[in-house]
């Protein structure tokens, strides 16, 4: 075990991180112990298998949420919010199974979505702004002016 | 056998994928989130068939509350047997879905023999 290499990386990353990194370490620990297994699976134990993956970020000006949505199309995707609550509904769609088609291996979901994020109470819901691209929902939310981080310089008299 | 996962410590995901196939095509779509069609790689080499993305959507390295979408770049690798016709596959990336469709070579097709 390459116990090395997991106490650096633990040092360096942000708390939430850890439970990520320790298991890829595990992972790879076992994967060099047996070789490359390749086994049907998702790339990690913890991965979604029912729902977006959503990353919720605060920036200095800006709330950031985004969510990764392939299959998705821009249509077939509503945005609402109430107060601090921001509700990502939607339709991921693939390819559909025929009578002569099969579906022979799946790792994945189909079907309607909904995923509400509380957001921070220092976002604005009134500027908001929404970006689909490549799978990808971008979601920006100003902050509001007095939650934002400023410097005051103070004068010494 | 190359390790998917832990190639050069980079890590690497692998993207979900559902697979179906017929008589005459297998179609495999596989889920690649921020991967744009430049930052897209299909290679046939021999018996493999090996997919590589990169995320092009920008990771911001501020103060995460949430933090579930994994940031890795994308590799996946299929091995295809003899009856998939080599210059028959065609690729497709919309909305974050690379869909893949083989076609399945003419003399692996089943057949009816109609009795005289």
């Amino acid at each position: 075990m390459d116990h090395a290499n997991l106490v650096t990386r633990r040092r360096e990353s942000p708390a939430a991180l850890d439970l990520w990194d320790a298991f890829d370490d595990l992972r790879r620990d076992f994967e060099r112990s047996f070789g490359a297994l390749d086994v049907p699976s998702v790339s990690g134990l913890l991965d979604w298998p029912t729902g977006p993956a959503i990353d919720l970020v605060e920036g200095d000006d800006e709330i950031l949420v985004l969510a990764d949505l392939p299959g998705v199309r821009k249509e077939n995707l509503e945005l609402s919010i109430q107060g601090n609550l921001l509700t990502i509904k939607g339709e991921k769609k693939l390819e559909e199974p025929t009578k002569s088609r099969k579906v022979v291996r799946t790792e994945t979901w189909v079907g309607s979505f909904s995923r509400t994020v509380n957001l921070p109470d220092s976002a604005n819901p009134d500027k908001i702004e929404a970006l689909y691209r490549d799978g990808v929902l971008r979601v920006r939310i100003a902050k509001r002016e007095e939650s934002k981080r400023r410097a005051v310089r103070i004068s010494v008299k | 056998m190359d390790n998917t996962i832990a190639r050069n410590e980079r890590r690497l995901m692998v993207p979900p994928v559902r697979i179906m196939e017929d008589e005459s095509e297998v179609l495999a779509q596989l889920e690649m989130p921020g991967v744009t069609r430049e930052g897209l790689e299909i290679k046939v080499d021999g018996n493999t068939l090996t997919i590589d993305g990169k995320r092009s959507d920008e990771v911001p390295s501020v103060k995460y509350l949430i933090r579930e979408r994994r940031h890795e770049d994308y590799h996946k690798a299929f091995t295809i047997d003899e009856s998939v016709d080599r210059d028959g596959i065609s690729a497709d990336l919309v909305d974050g879905v690379l869909t893949l469709r083989l076609k399945v070579k003419e003399a692996a097709k089943p057949r009816k023999i109609t009795v005289g």
